[in-house]
């Protein structure tokens, strides 16, 4: 293999150096060989570790003392019922919480005024219709048929 | 006396019915975990810390939610995740100012250049949100992949997959950064 071609080599393979992961490449001992012969490489591999091992390593940190008062204030403050802070409105409230039941009786009764009138003039309104109906149709009734016998016969009656 | 809630099932059975010491051993557990965790997602100490406690908050208010399909673990991993995550787009500033100088200024760190810090911080705010992550939960907490898959709802090899490019674009950007240098 060529050198340029083993320096573009550990370039791919960079990582798999740094991690010591190069058992399934079959070349490896070649590439290692040059990482160790080859200036530029070497440098490389140097550089490119120093800098992967510090990704390696992360600071861990500690939960402080009241780590667990914490998280009971957030449940607590979760829990805890919202307090509406006391402006005019909510001074009002027990005033306020009455109106929209007089509202609503205020309301039934109008419905129940306005539902109480529409059945009285229907109601009127009808039988008006039926008496003169029934007049008109006295009129038409022809003299000396049955119906005419009939009701003469009725009045009849009424004067005997 | 109180009985001991030995196994993590009976103790989140436990703290579903709001038993307090149960709770408390429950956090006493894991807030290592998920504080480090929410630290490594968020690159931010300060609000680690406030992120973990409300990891706690939702898994007292889920308890009861908890079927035991996963480990015990693996679900609070997964509060933590989704919750790091949302402060981070809420904050829409991940690994922009805080990451490095907040965890990488301990005097026993060993990142001791601050060109070196630049680097590495501009090549992982490079990452995709979800190789990031991924790559976050292998390389700094250590977890296998099949865990990081149930974390994540995905399938194990769309994990092995994110992780692999993860480290392939750091090595990149690593690599480019290292040129510029």
């Amino acid at each position: 293999m060529k050198k340029n071609q083993l320096c573009r080599e550990v370039k791919a393979h960079l990582l798999d150096i740094v991690e010591q992961k190069l058992e399934n490449l079959p070349h490896k001992e070649f590439l290692l060989s040059h990482v160790k012969s080859c200036p530029k490489c070497n440098h490389l591999v140097q550089e490119f570790s120093k800098l992967w091992n510090q990704l390696e390593y992360f600071p861990e940190i500690e939960p402080s003392s009241d780590f667990f008062n914490g998280v009971i204030q957030k449940i607590e403050k979760h829990e805890r019922p919202k307090q509406i802070p006391q402006t005019i409105l909510t001074r009002l409230r027990p005033v306020l919480k009455a109106v929209p039941a007089t509202a609503f009786i205020l309301f039934g009764m109008l419905i129940g005024s306005f539902l109480g009138d529409v059945r009285s003039e229907a109601k009127k309104d009808s039988s008006y219709e039926f008496v003169s109906e029934y007049f008109n149709n006295l009129d038409e009734i022809p003299s000396g048929s049955v119906a005419d016998a009939y009701l003469n016969l009725d009045t009849r009656e009424r004067r005997d | 006396m109180k009985k001991s809630s030995g196994n993590d099932y009976e103790l989140i059975q436990e703290v579903a019915q709001k038993d307090h010491e149960a709770f408390q051993k429950l956090v006493h557990r894991y807030k290592r975990m998920v504080i480090n965790v929410c630290f490594r997602l968020t690159g931010d100490r300060e609000n680690a810390e406030d992120v973990a406690q409300e990891v706690f908050f939702r898994v007292y208010q889920k308890a009861k939610a908890f079927r035991g399909r996963s480990r015990l673990s693996t679900w609070i991993y997964r509060i933590a995740v989704n919750l790091s995550l949302n402060y981070n787009r809420k904050q829409n500033n991940f690994f922009q100012k805080k990451y490095p100088s907040a965890h990488f200024n301990s005097p026993d760190t060993i990142l001791e250049n601050k060109e070196d810090r630049q680097i590495i911080k501009k090549a992982l705010d490079s990452l995709p949100e979800k190789q990031r992550t991924a790559f976050i939960l292998h390389h700094w907490e250590g977890l296998s992949y099949q865990e990081i898959a149930e974390i994540l709802k995905s399938s194990l090899s769309a994990i092995e997959s994110r992780i692999h490019r993860a480290k392939r674009s750091l090595k990149d950007a690593l690599l480019f950064m290292m040129k510029k240098k």
